[in-house]
């Protein structure tokens, strides 16, 4: 295993993400998709905090971390968020709930 | 160089003998009520058996955001734990501080969840 | 390690306050009204500290190196929280006495200031995208604030999706930086960096972070979030997130882009400059089609971002030190005029419709007033601050050499004084088609106008005063 194929996978999760973040039609996908991106995040600091610092900087490893718990947070606020809408909407599409226009 | 290993015994006698005394003391003070649901399987308040594709009440929600929140700050002991050892010469007292003001944030935190009624049930 | 904890105060007693509003929250015989005054006072605290610190020139680094306290930092402090009370006290009467969970409410915009001073503060990519995103995680919740109402959810959910997605680009692009520099440290990746090596990792990384932070202050073609959220935020919040947020954003963007990515200046000033152009452009176009006011306010905050990043685009000293000015004025103005839409509110809510504006100026005297002030300050006329900020901004965009770049911010701000206007006139010269029965202004949202118009036109007559000290205060 070397670098390139590590961040190999990161590009292609983040791509994965992307894509399901512009194609899912449910908020609930879009949030995986979202949480896919972060991940690729956390993989590519990890690789690099393995093979491109020096061996006894943890920092890289430190900020994956730091990421996981973000990504946590986010899950948490907007699950709630989603609620809210489905109270109020009785669906959880994004194209659904589109009362604000210009 | 065995006596190096006594705290480990230590904690072994311990972890053991607690919780062998736990269970012979609810054995023998606790009351006993059997019944059918008692006597199942147990699975977390869960039936063992039926379909898994049944639904949750919404109201579990909060308490599993809760759940997660807390949850994952726990991360967050693991890079504090490995380099407090190379610290604690230096500025142990400091760096334990430090950690015990997070967790007294996070304790006022659930504090705060709880007593708007985040884990009451209705 | 020493930790010098006066460094710290203004954020420290920013934590204080949030800890003693959240344990007061908790005992329901208390006025709720007494935590904003809270809220206030320590935010009040916090403002004096930073400006006696900016006054004694501080420079230092904490936390080996992760947050730098220097007199930037201080003076975006001194925005951000002179937005924050300015936030509050247009909050208090809108929010309603009978509304038992403001106490969050309060809470969340500390916790929003506390990231937003990380932020400017952040001298780490690491530390700058977890003050971020203590702000964004905040400014979510409270854009849903309202849970009843269809409008506000939809607004948190589609500011929270977006902004969402734009972290995932903007952490990806610090990963990237990281892997190229091995660092994430700022003046550690600067020195990394030489001119003649550009690794394509950190191009990479800089663009990635470019997306990020043009979603954060609404940049088009990243912008899409802005109007939406700003009309379906409780009108506060769609004032607080208009005005801090967006000057923590870019106190971060030139932290960064001045002085990590110094070495590949040729290309983001490329990036820069034409996003500039398509931002002051698109949304002053835009907001002349408004019809609902808070969306012609976002269009024209918008805009404003745009006239931001022509100090960016500048890049040398004066135009980093005017964008500051530029951005101390813009929220000054902003949440005054956010607080005047709030301030015209009718038993069934607010009118939102500028029609609704019509023969205000007689009826509501007070009311337009303050509305003609912050519209002819957003639009740039003296002898408000507006015109200052603008004149500055141009000036040091002429010094750099982008005469076309002002050419276009001239003539973009002339459209914009046909839309800034036509309020005006709405509310002087056209007769109302139905009367509408306003309420009593409330003192606290009187107080906080009567504060940002005065800030207003302080700026706009002794502009040195303030100028001089956003031109000692650059990093630079």
């Amino acid at each position: 295993m070397s670098l390139q194929h590590y961040l190999v996978i990161s590009i292609s999760l983040f791509t994965l993400g992307i894509f399901c973040v512009l194609t899912r039609r449910n908020a609930i996908s879009i949030l995986m998709g979202i949480e896919l991106i972060l991940n690729s995040c956390n993989l590519n600091f990890v690789a690099f905090s393995r093979y491109v610092t020096p061996p006894d900087d943890i920092s890289g490893q430190v900020i994956a971390l730091f990421g996981i718990a973000l990504a946590a947070a986010e899950a948490a606020v907007f699950l709630a968020i989603i609620l809210a809408i489905y109270r109020e909407f009785r669906t959880i599409s994004p194209d659904e709930t589109d009362t604000l226009k210009g | 160089m065995l006596i190096d290993y006594l705290p480990i015994l230590l904690l072994l006698v311990f972890a053991v003998g607690f919780a062998c005394i736990n269970l012979a003391l609810t054995h023998l003070i606790g009351p006993k009520n059997p019944t059918r649901s008692k006597l199942s399987v147990y699975e977390s308040g869960v039936q063992p058996i039926g379909n898994t594709r049944q639904r949750f009440s919404i109201r579990f929600d909060l308490i599993a955001m809760l759940f997660i929140i807390f949850d994952i700050e726990v991360v967050f002991l693991y890079p504090w734990a490995i380099v407090f050892k190379k610290f604690t010469a230096t500025s142990g007292s400091f760096i334990l501080i430090e950690m015990l003001v997070f967790i007294g944030i996070l304790f006022l935190g659930y504090l705060y969840a709880w007593k708007k009624g985040g884990l009451s049930w209705d | 390690m020493t930790i010098n904890w006066q460094l710290l105060m203004p954020e420290l007693i920013v934590i204080c306050t949030f800890v003693l509003v959240m344990i007061l929250d908790l005992f329901d015989s208390l006025q709720k009204s007494f935590l904003a005054w809270l809220a206030i006072v320590g935010a009040a605290i916090a403002l004096y500290v930073s400006v006696q610190m900016l006054g004694a020139g501080t420079d230092e680094t904490q936390f080996n190196g992760m947050l730098r306290v220097d007199k930037y930092s201080l003076f975006f402090n001194v925005i951000f929280l002179v937005s924050t009370i300015l936030t509050v006290l247009i909050s208090m009467s809108y929010l309603g006495r009978e509304d038992r969970r403001q106490g969050e409410y309060y809470l969340l915009i500390l916790l929003a200031t506390l990231g937003m001073m990380l932020m400017a503060a952040g001298n780490e990519l690491i530390v700058v995208f977890l003050g971020l995103e203590l702000m964004s995680l905040s400014l979510y919740i409270l854009a849903g604030y309202f849970r009843r109402s269809m409008a506000s959810s939809e607004a948190g959910m589609k500011y929270l999706l977006l902004g969402a997605f734009a972290s995932g680009f903007f952490l990806y692009g610090i990963a990237l930086i990281y892997g190229g520099a091995g660092t994430t440290n700022v003046p550690q990746i600067a020195s990394a960096l030489t001119a003649d090596t550009k690794p394509p990792l950190l191009l990479a990384g800089m663009f990635l972070l470019v997306v990020g932070f043009g979603f954060k202050v609404a940049l088009v073609p990243f912008h899409q979030w802005a109007p939406d959220v700003y009309e379906g935020a409780p009108t506060s919040i769609a004032a607080f997130i208009s005005a801090g947020p967006k000057a923590a954003g870019f106190a971060a963007f030139f932290r960064i882009f001045m002085e990590a990515l110094q070495s590949l200046q040729p290309e983001w000033i490329a990036v820069v400059t034409i996003l500039a152009v398509l931002t002051m452009t698109v949304g002053n176009l835009v907001a002349i089609a408004q019809r609902n006011i808070k969306r012609m306010l976002a269009y024209s905050s918008i805009a404003h971002a745009g006239y931001v990043l022509i100090g960016l685009a500048a890049a040398n000293k004066d135009g980093i030190s005017s964008a500051m000015l530029y951005l101390l004025i813009y929220c000054v103005m902003n949440i005054g005029a956010f607080g005047a839409v709030i301030l015209a509110r009718t038993e069934d809510g607010e009118s939102l419709m500028i029609s609704d504006y019509a023969g205000l100026g007689f009826r509501k005297p007070l009311l337009a007033l303050f509305m003609t002030v912050m519209l002819l300050s957003l639009a740039g006329f003296p002898p408000t601050a507006g015109f200052v900020g603008k004149f500055y901004i141009f000036r040091s965009a002429v010094e750099a050499g982008q005469i076309w770049l002002v050419i276009i911010g001239a003539i973009n701000t002339a459209i914009s004084a046909f839309y800034y206007l036509r309020v005006v006139v709405t509310m002087y010269m056209r007769e109302p088609e139905e009367e509408l029965d306003f309420l009593t202004y409330p003192g606290s949202l009187v107080f906080a106008l009567v504060l940002a118009a005065i800030g207003v036109l302080l700026i706009g007559v002794l502009p040195s005063y303030f100028l001089n000290p956003a031109q000692i205060s650059t990093f630079l």
